[in-house]
C-alpha cells in the first residue's frame, strides 16, 4: 500500500458494485445453459432414425430406475439406453472437450484462427485411427482405434515441443508453426497411406470427418473423468489466460509465470483434444467457432468463458448429432459445419449494423 | 524504498546489449531513461522487472533481491506499462484495469469487494472511472494509456517502469500523462523511471536522467548536467541550441542540424538534390 | 464407248468391297464390351493385363493363366498368380483405380482388360496405343457374372471353355438354389463397415446371393451400399449377419461382436474372406454354398456322396456290428457334414469334418438285438446284414425242433402201433387172463402128481429096502 493514501479515499457501498453485477450475470448465464443442457440431452433422446415415442421413452427410463410405468418392446429398451443415451452423452463431453481446447488455444496464440487442431494433434490422430484402420491387427478389440489415435495425437504434440527445442526459443509463435510443420507431415503420410491402401480410403475419411457412431458406456465412463478434469483445470488457468490477453509483457508483469502457463496449456489443450478426437474423430468447427460466437455472448473474460463454452459445445453438438443420426449417419462434422457458419454471420452482422 | 541495480549485464544471443549498468533511485523520484534507438532502454526496463535475467549482476527493491522474489511478488512491489498495448480482444476497461489486482489474488479466488474499492480509487485518480464500461478499443490513445496506468497502479506498486507512454499520442494527451505521472511522484511518493523518446519532456517532468548509448550508462544526474550539448552530439549525433525556459522552468532542446550536416540552412537532402539537378 | 465399259469395271472394283470386309471380318473377334463399345481384338490374345482381381481369377480359371503378364497389386488368387508374381513372369501394374500406364504400355499386351471405374482418359490412352481394351463392369448379380465370363472369354478367343465355366457355374448354383427351395427364408444383412454402419442393399452383389441363397436381405429396400443407423441395425435383428473377416482384417467382425456382447443383436455372426465378397468372379459358386452353408446348416450339412457302405454280411443277435461308410464332400466350401445311417428305421448320426473334395471313412458301430435281416442304408446306399440267433438259442431252437419232430413222429409212426400194441397186449393179458386160471389149476395138478409120484417113489423105496 502507498502510504499517505490509506483512508483518503471513500468507498462507495451502498451501490451494487461492478463486480456484483458481473457475478449475477455470470450466474444467470451459466444456470441457463445448464438448463439448457439437461433439456437438450432430454429431446435428443426422443429423436433418432427409429422412431420411439417420448411416453415408451419415459416408460424405458423409470424402469430403469426402479418403476414400471407403461409398456416398452425390448428392441426399444436397448436402442435407447445402449445406444442413443451413450451417444447423447459422448456428444457433450466430446463438445465440451473441443470448445475448451479452442477457447484456450484462442487465448494462448491471440489469434482468431487459432483452433484445436491447430498443434498438429487432429493430424496425429488421424494418422493413428488410419494405421489401426488399414495395417495393424485388432489387439485391443474395437477399442484399438481410438487408443491408436490417442497415441498419434499425442506423438503430434511431443513432435511439437521436440522441434521447438531444437530450432531455438520457445515461443507462441515457434508453437505454431512448428504445430503446422507437424500437422503439414501427419497429412503427408496419412496421404501416402491413403493412396497406396485406397481400399480402405472410404473407411479413413469416414474417420477424418467424424462421428459419434459406436459410442457405449463404456466410453462415456473413460472420458467423462479425463474431460471434465481437465476442463476443471484449465479453469484454474482463466486468470492466466485473461492476463495473456494484454500481451506477455504485460501479464508477466502483473504476476503469471508467462513461461510455465506457455508450455503448459498447450500440453492440456492438445490432451483434452485427443481424448476427445479419439472417441470421435477430427469433428470440425466446434474448437473454433464455438469459442468466437461464446466470446460475442458472454465477453472475453475467461472465467465465464471455459464453463459456457463448454456448455454450448456440448448443447450445440449434441443437437447436430441427433440431426446427423436422422440424415442417414452423415458425419456430425459435416453437420456442424452447416449449421454454425450462418448463425456465426448472423452474429457478426448483428455487432457491426 | 530503495531500488538499486547493481552492475547489470545482459547478452541478447552472442551480442552484449547491456553493460555495467548501475544506479540507485528513492521514493519520489521521476527518473527519465533516454538514449537512441537499440541502447537498450527496453531491455534495462525489463530486466528491473524481473522478466529478463541479466548474466551478471542483481536488482535490488529494499535489499531484496528480486531474482528471489516471484512474479507475484514482484508485481506487488514494480508494475509496468509497456510500449505496445495488445488490442486483439475487447476487453471492458473495468476488467483491464481489475487484472492489476491478480498480484492480490490466487487462481481460483474471484475479485474481492477491496479489489473493487482499490480499482475504482485508481480509476479516478487517473480520471477514467466514467470509462469502466466501455470496450478499450472505443476509448481514444490518451484515455486508453491512462487505462493501462490505472491497471498498473492497480497493483500498488512501489516502482512503476513505463517504456514510451507518450509516443503515439497527440500533444495535449502528451502533456496529460505526463503530469499524470508527474503528480503521482510529488503526491503519492512512487518511483518512475520512464524511457522516453522526446529529450523536451524528459528534461521538464525528470528529477534524473539515464542517458544510455550503446548498452553503457553515458551520464547519469539532473537534467542539466545530462543533456548537455555535447552528450547531445555525441550521443544524438545533432547540434542543438539549449536553453532555458521561463514559463515551463525547464531546458529547451532545439535541435539545429545533424553533426554531418554541413550548415543550419542545409535544409535540402544533398543527395536528393544533387540527383534532381544532374 | 468408254462409258460402257467403265461400267463394268466399277461394278467389279465395288463386288470387291463386301468380299474385301467379309475377309476383314474372317480375321479377328469383336465384342460390345459393358460400357457398349465395341473393341474388335485382331488375334488370340498371348499377352493379357488385367486390372482387377476378379478378371484376374476368371482368367485363370478359363485356363489362360499363363497368358496373364500384368495384374493389380490387388490380385492374390489363385495361388498361382503371387507364384508368378514373385518368379517375375507377372508384373504388377499398380492398383486399382490408379494402374501405370507407363507398365501396361511396356508388356506389351495384345489385350487389356479393364472396369468401369477406370479414368477415361486412361482408357482413352491405351486405345491410342493401339491396345485392344474391353470395360467390365463389376457385376451386381450372379447372372451378371455368367455374363462377364462369357465376354472375357469371348475376347480371349476362349469361347468355348467360358460356356463350360458358366455351365459348371450355374449347375452348381442351381443344385444348392434348389436344396434350399423348401426351406424357410432367414432374415439376413451383410455388414460392410462399422462406425458408422454401412450395410449391403439391393442392387449389390452380396444382396443377390443372399436372395437366392434361402436369405432373406433385411435391408433390401436401401439401394447400393447404404449408411445405417446403430438404432436401425438393432430394430430388425436379422438371424444371421455376413461379416467380412481376415487375420488383420478384423475390425467389422470385432465391432459386430461387441454389439452382440452387449445384447443389442441376437443373430449368428458369419464371418466370411473379405476377397470373396467383394470379387464378383468364378468363386461365386463357392460364396454361394458358403452363405447357404450359413444359412441353412442344416440342409448343408446333409450334402454329401455316399462313395461306399460296408458293412458284415452276417452277425449274431446281439453282435457289436461295425458299419463303414465312406463319405465326399463334393462341394466348395469345408465344414461339418451330418452323416445319417438308417438302421432299420432307427437312425443313428455322427458329424465328420471334410474339406472341399475330402473323402473319409466313417464307423458306426451297434448292437443286433432282433435276428433277421437288418437294412442298413445311408442315402441310396443299402446293405443287409442277416443276423443269426445265438447258440444258446439255437439248442433251444434245435430242441424245440426235436421235440416237435419227435412229437411229430411220434404222433404219426409210434402212437398208432402203440396203440396197436396195446390193444394186442390187453388181448394177451386177456387171453392170459383166462389162460392163467387154466394153467393155474394144470399147474397145480401137475404139481401135486409129480409130489404124489415123488413121494410114492419115496415110499417104494424105503419099502424096498426093508
Amino acid at each position: 500500500m502507498i502510504e499517505g493514501i490509506q483512508g483518503t479515499y471513500e468507498t462507495e457501498h451502498g451501490k451494487t458494485g461492478l463486480l456484483e453485477r458481473r457475478l449475477l450475470k455470470w450466474r444467470a448465464t451459466l444456470t441457463y445453459l445448464t438448463i439448457g443442457l439437461f433439456l437438450t440431452i432430454i429431446a435428443a433422446t426422443a429423436i433418432g432414425p427409429v422412431y420411439i415415442s417420448p411416453g415408451e421413452i419415459i416408460s424405458i427410463i423409470s424402469y430403469r430406475i426402479g418403476f414400471r410405468i407403461g409398456e416398452f418392446s425390448e428392441t426399444h429398451m436397448r436402442i435407447i439406453l445402449q445406444l442413443r443415451l451413450p451417444r447423447i452423452l459422448l456428444g457433450v463431453f466430446v463438445g465440451m472437450a473441443l470448445s475448451v481446447a479452442g477457447v484456450i488455444m484462442q487465448g494462448l496464440f491471440r489469434n482468431p484462427l487459432a483452433g484445436p487442431y491447430v498443434l498438429g494433434v487432429s493430424s496425429g490422430a488421424s494418422l493413428g485411427a488410419a494405421l489401426s484402420i488399414t495395417l495393424l491387427p485388432s489387439i485391443m478389440g474395437i477399442y484399438t482405434t481410438p487408443i491408436a489415435a490417442f497415441i498419434g495425437g499425442l506423438t503430434a504434440i511431443f513432435l511439437v515441443y521436440n522441434i521447438i527445442k531444437l530450432c531455438g526459443r520457445f515461443t507462441v509463435e515457434a508453437l505454431l508453426l512448428a504445430g503446422i510443420a507437424v500437422t503439414y507431415l501427419f497429412s503427408a503420410i496419412l496421404s501416402i497411406l491413403i493412396w497406396t491402401l485406397n481400399r480402405d480410403a472410404h473407411n479413413i475419411l469416414l474417420w477424418i470427418m467424424g462421428g459419434l457412431w459406436g459410442a457405449d458406456w463404456l466410453k462415456v465412463e473413460i472420458i467423462a473423468p479425463i474431460i471434465i478434469t481437465l476442463i476443471l483445470i484449465s479453469y484454474i488457468f482463466s486468470k492466466d489466460l485473461n492476463a495473456l490477453l494484454l500481451g506477455e509483457e504485460t501479464a508477466q508483469s502483473i504476476g503469471v509465470d508467462v513461461k510455465f502457463v506457455e508450455r503448459f496449456l498447450p500440453i492440456l489443450a492438445s490432451l483434452i483434444t485427443s481424448a476427445a478426437v479419439s472417441f470421435s474423430g477430427s469433428i470440425g468447427f466446434i474448437g473454433l467457432m464455438m469459442p468466437h460466437i461464446m466470446r460475442m455472448l458472454v465477453g472475453p473474460d475467461h472465467r465465464i468463458l471455459i464453463p459456457s463454452s463448454a456448455l454450448a459445445g456440448g448443447i450445440f453438438l449434441v443437437w447436430a448429432d441427433a440431426a446427423a443420426r436422422c440424415l442417414m449417419e452423415l458425419p456430425v462434422g459435416v453437420v456442424t459445419a452447416l449449421t454454425g457458419t450462418p448463425f456465426f454471420i448472423y452474429l457478426l452482422r448483428r455487432r457491426r449494423p | 524504498m530503495k531500488l538499486e541495480v547493481d552492475n547489470i549485464q545482459f547478452y541478447y544471443e552472442a551480442r552484449k546489449v547491456l553493460d555495467e549498468i548501475s544506479f540507485k533511485a528513492d521514493e519520489g523520484e521521476f527518473i527519465g531513461l533516454i538514449g537512441p534507438n537499440g541502447s537498450g532502454k527496453t531491455t534495462l526496463l525489463r530486466i528491473i522487472d524481473g522478466i529478463l535475467k541479466p548474466i551478471v549482476g542483481s536488482v535490488y527493491i529494499d535489499c531484496r533481491r528480486i531474482s528471489e522474489l516471484d512474479p507475484r511478488e514482484i508485481a506487488r512491489e514494480i508494475a509496468v506499462v509497456p510500449q505496445i498495448a495488445d488490442l486483439s480482444f475487447d476487453l471492458k476497461v473495468f476488467d483491464i484495469v481489475m487484472m492489476g489486482r491478480y498480484p492480490y489474488l490466487d487462481r481460483i479466488s474471484l475479485e474481492r469487494e477491496v479489489d473493487e474499492e482499490r480499482v475504482r480509487f485508481w480509476m479516478k485518480v487517473t480520471n477514467t472511472l466514467h470509462l469502466a464500461e466501455r470496450s478499450i478499443k472505443e476509448i481514444s490513445g490518451g484515455e486508453r494509456q491512462r487505462v493501462f496506468i490505472a491497471r498498473a497502479l492497480a497493483q500498488e506498486p512501489k516502482i512503476l517502469l513505463l517504456d514510451e507512454p507518450t509516443s503515439n499520442l497527440d500533444i495535449c494527451y502528451k502533456i496529460e500523462i505526463m503530469n499524470l505521472l508527474r503528480a503521482l511522484v510529488d503526491e503519492l511518493k512512487l518511483t518512475i523511471i520512464c524511457a522516453i523518446h522526446d529529450l523536451n519532456l524528459a528534461a521538464r517532468y525528470s528529477d534524473k536522467i539515464i542517458l544510455i548509448k550503446d548498452g553503457r550508462i553515458k551520464s547519469i544526474g539532473k537534467p542539466r548536467d545530462v543533456l548537455t550539448k555535447d552528450n547531445l552530439s555525441e550521443v544524438f549525433k545533432i547540434d542543438a541550441k539549449i536553453e532555458y525556459d521561463m514559463d515551463s522552468k525547464s531546458l529547451i532542446i532545439i535541435p539545429l542540424k545533424t553533426i554531418n550536416q554541413k550548415s543550419n540552412n542545409e535544409l535540402i537532402f544533398p543527395t536528393l538534390k544533387e540527383n534532381i539537378l544532374a | 464407248m468408254r462409258r460402257i465399259i467403265l461400267l463394268p469395271i466399277l461394278l467389279l472394283v465395288l463386288s470387291f468391297i463386301p468380299l474385301g470386309s467379309a475377309f476383314a471380318q474372317g480375321q479377328g473377334v469383336t465384342v460390345i464390351d459393358d460400357f457398349g463399345r465395341e473393341v474388335l481384338i485382331p488375334h488370340e490374345p498371348n499377352r493379357i493385363v488385367s486390372i482387377a482381381p476378379s478378371i484376374t481369377e476368371t482368367l485363370f480359371a478359363l485356363g489362360l493363366g499363363d497368358k496373364v503378364v500384368g495384374v493389380t497389386r490387388y490380385c492374390n488368387y489363385p495361388s498361382e498368380v503371387l507364384e508368378r508374381v514373385g518368379k517375375g513372369e507377372i508384373t504388377v501394374i499398380g492398383g486399382f483405380i490408379d494402374p501405370s500406364l507407363e507398365k501396361i504400355i511396356e508388356l506389351n499386351p495384345d489385350l487389356v482388360i479393364g472396369h468401369n471405374l477406370l479414368n477415361p482418359e486412361f482408357i482413352a490412352k491405351i486405345e491410342d496405343a493401339g491396345i485392344p481394351i474391353i470395360i467390365v463392369k463389376t457385376s451386381e448379380t450372379i447372372e451378371g457374372i455368367y455374363e462377364d465370363i462369357r465376354l472375357i472369354g469371348k475376347a480371349c478367343w476362349a469361347e468355348e471353355e467360358a460356356s463350360k465355366l458358366v455351365e459348371e457355374l450355374k449347375y452348381k448354383i442351381s443344385y444348392w438354389e434348389k436344396q434350399v427351395e423348401g426351406v424357410g427364408r432367414v432374415d439376413v444383412a451383410e455388414i460392410a463397415w462399422v462406425n458408422p454402419l454401412w450395410v449391403a442393399g439391393n442392387g449389390t452383389y452380396i444382396n443377390d446371393i443372399i436372395e437366392h441363397a434361402g436369405g432373406r436381405n433385411v435391408f433390401a429396400d436401401r439401394s447400393g451400399w447404404a449408411s445405417i443407423s446403430d438404432e436401425e441395425l438393432v430394430e430388425k435383428d436379422p438371424d444371421y449377419l455376413i461379416v467380412p473377416y481376415r487375420h488383420g482384417e478384423e475390425l467389422i467382425y470385432e465391432g459386430i461382436m461387441d454389439m452382440k456382447e452387449r445384447g443389442l443383436i441376437h443373430g449368428e455372426v458369419i464371418p466370411i474372406d473379405p476377397d470373396i465378397i467383394s470379387r464378383p468372379g468364378p468363386r461365386v459358386a463357392i460364396l454361394f454354398e458358403e452363405v447357404v452353408k450359413a444359412l441353412h446348416p442344416d440342409v448343408w450339412s446333409r450334402v454329401y456322396t455316399v462313395e461306399n457302405l460296408i458293412a458284415p454280411k452276417r452277425a449274431i443277435v446281439g453282435d457289436l456290428v461295425t458299419v463303414y461308410v465312406q463319405v465326399k464332400n463334393d462341394g466348395m466350401v469345408s465344414g461339418e457334414k451330418l452323416v445319417e445311417l438308417n438302421i432299420d428305421g432307427k437312425t443313428l448320426s455322427k458329424t465328420i469334418s471334410l474339406k472341399p473334395g475330402e473323402e473319409k471313412l466313417l464307423n458306426f458301430t451297434f448292437v443286433i438285438e432282433e435276428k433277421g435281416t437288418c437294412k442298413v442304408s445311408v442315402k441310396s446306399l443299402s446293405k443287409s446284414i442277416e443276423v443269426s440267433p445265438t447258440s444258446e438259442e439255437m439248442m433251444n431252437e434245435l430242441r424245440r425242433t426235436l421235440e416237435e419232430y419227435m412229437k411229430s413222429y411220434i404222433d404219426e409212426n409210434i402212437s398208432p402201433t402203440l396203440t396197436e400194441l396195446e390193444n394186442e397186449i390187453s388181448e394177451i393179458d386177456r387171453r392170459m387172463s383166462s389162460l392163467n386160471n387154466l394153467t393155474t389149476a394144470s399147474i397145480a395138478l401137475s404139481a401135486i402128481a409129480i409130489i404124489i409120484s415123488l413121494a410114492s417113489l419115496a415110499y417104494a423105496l424105503r419099502v424096498r429096502k426093508t
